[in-house]
């Protein structure tokens, strides 16, 4: 049985390949027809087999109307998609689009409520890591399909964007976001590539002086606006000797509106002596979600970032 | 025996200048001996100036003068409230600091608004403690030891709160109550020294009036000791002193709680040798626990209270085992 239910879903996976490459041939030759398609496609394809981000393979039965989504993250793109009408569930920490405000929230910084996110009756949650394993195993146990989505660079919010455009039914709108994205992140890159390097350290709290090192979103939008982040010798969120960061005497300081006062920054022993609070290159970035969030805002960020690294390629 | 206590004493100030510059020596940047003396003779780089004078210069003296402040008091307190496992926190001075810390986080204080009100508050909390505990003249130290835990949780779930209705400041309370001395500069070395040498030194005038208080309340007022009024002072000193040094530290656990002891295993408990014993060994302690939360995993830092907790449990527990040992083999 269960070899049996493999091989049926190899057959969808083809199958949907293959539609879908016709779907993009019919594209070029006749759009109108295009949107028919794509619905129609939809429909056929439950019960839909995804493999989430943690390598699981999870059944959904029937195209979901009601939706939990327990990461920020997760909610913006599924608005972005077109699919918001269907939330039904977020948590405390979303704030956008604006609209999530009125929808119910389900969980808190102590992880989910299994309560709250069932009497919501949802079709299909989007889980993080953060959202709590044991909880999450209750809710799939209780027969909700639990898909987790954990992007941790570009290409893989690309991977989240598909993997709920499947879910959704919105594919289309899928690659049109990933294709700004990629269109947005290229003409800013194409900017500043041959552009001398700046050296950047960002500032995640100046209470500890912590700092997002390699594998960071931040690390990674660094590097792709004409930047080297100087703490890329640390890995993920790191508390930072200030002593290495007098030493590696970064040209841009970037900080948040959280990380602490930028008067106090400036006054700092060690950062006073750096070449970015010498040079009065110490940038506050408007909204932090904008560079931390693996959705497709994220490309704002590359932006802002970018402009306060090269300066000069946007006038 | 004389001999043997100044031995002691002569080892202990020996740690403590090796502690100090080891402590000045070694960080996440390598910096040649030689380097480092052209430095202190006036020479050397900017980078190397800025690294030695700057930033590990005053954290070494700071992580001495905390260390020493925090034994000190948690000798008198464990005392005075004779409890073995009073600590300079037991008052509330640390819940108090954090919920200033949390209040000036979330209105968007600088670092010296910061440490101002923590260093406010937590005397505040003590200052109510102290009132509730006592009645007329006389203040019950158990009566203050049960509010003190019961002002803690409570100042603990009004911080939870706080949090969860503030999530974008979370991480920045977070990584205060953390502890360290990350970003210590002259300026808190300059307004904590004073307070905590002297607040230091006004307990140890008291030492042996707390050596009779430890003998029995009575005892002590026959001996003439104006009791009421040790305990006071010492309360507001060792408060005073805690609150100064949480304003620049962050709450750094376990020290003011183990120093004590360890030093008593090894000097007796005779206030008048232990507190100066403790006081020099809570230096070497937390100067040393600040150096390895630089080194051990550069150019990244670790909260200090990980080193204090995770180095100090064990060997208190070493000393334990082994002074029991010595016990039952006697």
């Amino acid at each position: 049985m269960r070899k049996f239910k493999g091989l049926l879903a190899l057959l969808v996976v083809f199958a949907l390949m293959f539609s879908l490459a016709a779907c993009s041939t019919n594209n070029a030759t006749k759009p109108q027809d295009t949107s028919q398609t794509a619905t129609e496609i939809v429909k056929r394809q439950f019960p839909l087999k995804v493999t989430d981000f943690l390598g699981r393979e999870v059944t959904i039965e029937k195209e979901p109307q009601r939706i939990v989504s327990l990461a920020p993250s997760t909610t913006e793109l599924i608005y972005a998609l077109g699919a918001g009408n269907k939330v039904v569930g977020v948590t405390d920490f979303d704030n956008y689009p604006p609209e999530v405000k009125d929808v119910p929230k389900v969980g808190g910084f102590k992880g989910p409520n299994v309560e709250a996110i069932t009497a919501q009756k949802p079709d299909i949650i989007f889980a993080s890591t953060l959202s709590g394993k044991e909880q999450m195993e209750s809710l799939e146990k209780m027969g909700i399909p639990v898909v987790m989505l954990e992007a941790k660079d570009i290409d893989q919010i690309y991977q989240s964007i598909k993997i709920i455009g499947q879910i959704t039914g919105t594919e289309k709108k899928g690659e049109e976001i990933i294709k700004e994205m990629q269109d947005k992140i290229k003409e800013i890159n194409d900017k500043v590539k041959n552009l001398p390097k700046v050296s950047v350290f960002y500032l995640v709290s100046l209470d500890g002086n912590w700092t997002s090192g390699k594998g960071t979103f931040i690390d990674e939008l660094i590097n792709l606006a004409g930047g080297k982040n100087v703490a890329e010798d640390v890995n993920g969120w790191a508390q930072y000797s200030v002593e290495e960061l007098v030493k590696k005497n970064p040209d841009v300081i970037i900080t948040s509106p959280h990380a602490g006062d930028v008067k106090d920054i400036k006054n700092m022993a060690g950062y006073k002596d750096t070449n970015a609070v010498k040079n009065d290159k110490v940038f506050v970035i408007s909204n932090d979600d904008i560079i931390s969030r693996a959705s497709n805002r994220i490309v704002l960020g590359l932006e802002e970032i970018a402009k306060f690294l090269h300066p000069e390629a946007f006038k | 025996m004389g001999v043997k206590k100044g031995i002691y004493f002569g080892t202990a100030f020996s740690l403590l200048v090796f502690t100090m510059i080891l402590s000045i020596s070694a960080g996440a940047v390598k910096i040649p001996l030689q380097e480092i003396l052209n430095v202190f003779l006036g020479g050397g780089s900017e980078t190397s100036r800025t690294i030695i004078l700057n930033l590990r210069l005053p954290r070494a003296i700071e992580s001495a003068i905390v260390g020493m402040g925090l034994s000190v008091v948690g000798t008198f307190f464990q005392g005075l409230l004779r409890n073995p496992m009073a600590d300079p926190y037991v008052l509330g001075v640390s819940s108090g600091a954090a919920f200033g810390a949390t209040i000036a986080i979330i209105l968007g204080f600088g670092i010296f608004g910061l440490s101002f009100m923590a260093f406010i508050t937590s005397l505040m909390t003590v200052f109510f403690v102290y009132t509730i505990s006592r009645t007329g003249t006389r203040v019950s130290m158990t009566t203050m030891l049960l509010a003190g835990i019961a002002i803690s949780a409570f100042m603990s779930a009004i911080i939870s709160l706080m949090m969860l209705l503030n999530h974008d400041e979370f991480s920045r309370i977070v990584f205060w109550t953390m502890g360290g001395f990350s970003l210590i500069n002259w300026n808190s070395v300059v307004f904590t020294t004073p307070i905590i040498v002297i607040g230091s030194f006004v307990m140890y005038v008291f030492s042996r009036d707390v050596n009779a208080i430890l003998t029995g309340e009575e005892v002590a007022e026959h001996l003439g000791v104006n009791t009421e009024l040790v305990k006071k002072i010492i309360l507001i000193t060792g408060s005073l002193v805690t609150a100064t040094a949480v304003s620049v530290g962050g709450i750094i656990g376990f020290v003011g709680l183990i120093v004590p002891h360890i030093s008593r295993l090894i000097v007796g408990p005779d206030n008048r040798i232990l507190v100066p014993f403790s006081a020099i060994s809570g230096a070497i302690f937390l100067t040393f626990a600040d150096l390895l939360a630089r080194i051990i995993l550069k150019p990244m830092e670790i909260p200090i209270g990980i080193i204090t907790a995770a180095f100090g449990g064990p060997f208190f527990l070493y000393l334990l085992i082994k002074s029991k040992q010595k016990s039952e083999g006697m």
